[in-house]
C-alpha cells in the first residue's frame, strides 16, 4: 500500500498505555454527556482539556462563504465552457482548414479532374448525407443554447 | 450527526441537476466540516478559506463521479484534507518553513507525571485563561495532522473508523496520534507554570 508523507512507521509502533487511554476516552465522553465532574484527577484534566478543545477560539468562514463559493464555482464554470466552446470553434476551423488545403493539394497535383467525380448523380446521397449532418448538428446546438438560455 | 443517504442523493441529484441554490445549499451544509478538515492543517485564515472555496470547486466538478459508496461528508471531507495538505506541503516547498506535518517524534513522547495533584478544582482549572492560552500555545505548536485529528475527533464527533476514510490513516496511527497529543496537552494542564515543554 502506497504510505502519504506524514505517515510514520514509528507512529504504528508508539506504545499506548490502554489504561492511559481509557481515561481519554472516559474523558471525553464525560464531556459530552455532561456528568458530574468527580474521580481521577488525570481524567478530570482530560476532560478540561476535552471541554477547552471544544472551546477553541477558532477562526472560522464568513457567514456568506456559501453564497459567496457558489457564485465563484458558477462564474469559473461558466467561465471554463465559454472557453471549451472557443476550443471546439477553433477545432472546427482548423478542420475546415485542413480539409479545404487537402482539396487544394490534390486539384493542385491530379488536376480538376480529380475531384470531378463528385459531380456525376451517384454523389448527390453524399451531398444530401453532408447537408443532414450539417443541418442536424446546428438544430442540436440551437436546442442546447436556448436550453442553457433559460437556465 | 448520522449522514441521511436519501437526502444526500437528492441534493446530489439537484446539483447535478443544476437546480437553483443546490450548490449553495451543499456547501452550506459542509462548510463546517469542510473547515475544520482544512483550518486545523492550514492554519491561516485566509488560505484556509482559499483551500475550502478549492474543494468545493473540485466537488462541484468531480460530483458526478460520486458512486455514493461512502457518505457524501466523507467524500467532501477526504477532498478537503488532501488539498489542505497538499498546500501545506507546497508551502513548504516555496517557504522553506521547517514545520513538519508529521509530529517530530522526539517532541511527542514522555513519561506521564506520576506526581498527580491529589486536590483538583476541576471548575477552577476550565475557567483558568492562564492553562487556557497555554493549551492554545501548545495546540498551536503540534504537528498538523495531530490538530487536524483531534479536530474531527473531539468537534466533528468523528470516530476513528470514519477519520480513517477521510485521511487514508491507519485507525492504528489515528489513535497512536490522538493519544500522544492528548497526553502531551493534559501534562501541559497539570504543570502549574506552564513549564511543560
Amino acid at each position: 500500500m502506497n504510505r502519504r508523507p506524514h505517515e510514520h512507521d514509528q507512529d504504528d509502533a508508539t506504545p499506548i498505555d490502554e489504561r492511559e487511554w481509557a481515561l481519554q476516552e472516559q474523558a471525553l465522553e464525560d464531556e459530552r454527556r455532561g456528568t458530574p465532574p468527580t474521580g481521577d484527577p488525570r481524567r478530570l484534566h482530560y476532560r478540561v482539556l476535552a471541554r477547552r478543545l471544544r472551546a477553541l477560539p477558532d477562526a472560522a468562514l464568513p457567514s456568506n462563504f456559501a453564497w459567496e463559493t457558489a457564485q465563484a464555482v458558477e462564474r469559473r464554470a461558466r467561465a471554463e465552457a465559454r472557453a471549451f466552446a472557443r476550443f471546439r470553434r477553433r477545432l472546427y476551423v482548423a478542420f475546415a482548414l485542413v480539409y479545404a488545403s487537402c482539396l487544394l493539394l490534390v486539384v493542385a497535383l491530379s488536376g480538376i479532374d480529380a475531384v470531378l467525380p463528385l459531380r456525376g448523380g451517384s454523389s448527390l446521397r453524399w451531398v444530401v448525407a453532408l447537408f443532414a449532418c450539417v443541418g442536424v448538428s446546428l438544430l442540436l446546438r440551437g436546442g442546447e443554447r436556448r436550453k442553457t438560455g433559460s437556465e | 450527526m448520522k449522514p441521511d443517504p436519501q437526502h444526500e442523493r437528492a441534493l446530489v441529484e439537484a446539483v447535478l441537476a443544476r437546480a437553483p441554490g443546490a450548490f449553495e445549499r451543499l456547501v452550506r451544509e459542509y462548510e463546517g466540516l469542510c473547515w475544520h478538515c482544512v483550518h486545523p492543517i492550514v492554519r491561516h485564515a485566509d488560505d484556509a478559506r482559499d483551500v475550502c472555496q478549492e474543494t468545493f470547486l473540485r466537488v462541484f466538478r468531480h460530483l458526478g463521479q460520486y458512486r455514493f459508496e461512502s457518505p457524501l461528508k466523507f467524500w467532501i471531507a477526504r477532498i478537503a484534507h488532501s488539498i489542505a495538505l497538499r498546500h501545506v506541503q507546497r508551502e513548504r516547498r516555496i517557504g522553506g518553513d521547517a514545520v513538519p506535518v508529521a509530529p517530530d517524534d522526539d517532541a511527542a513522547d514522555a513519561p506521564a507525571r506520576e506526581d498527580e495533584i491529589d486536590a483538583f478544582d476541576f471548575e477552577a482549572a476550565c475557567d483558568d485563561e492562564a492553562a487556557a492560552s497555554r493549551l492554545h500555545a501548545a495546540i498551536a505548536r503540534l504537528a498538523p495532522i495531530q490538530r487536524s485529528l483531534l479536530t474531527l475527533y473531539h468537534i466533528e464527533e468523528l470516530s476513528i473508523p470514519d477519520i480513517a476514510a477521510i485521511t487514508a490513516l491507519p485507525a492504528g496511527t489515528i489513535k497512536s496520534h490522538l493519544y500522544r497529543s492528548r497526553l502531551r496537552l493534559r501534562e501541559l494542564l497539570e504543570a502549574p507554570t506552564g513549564a511543560a515543554r
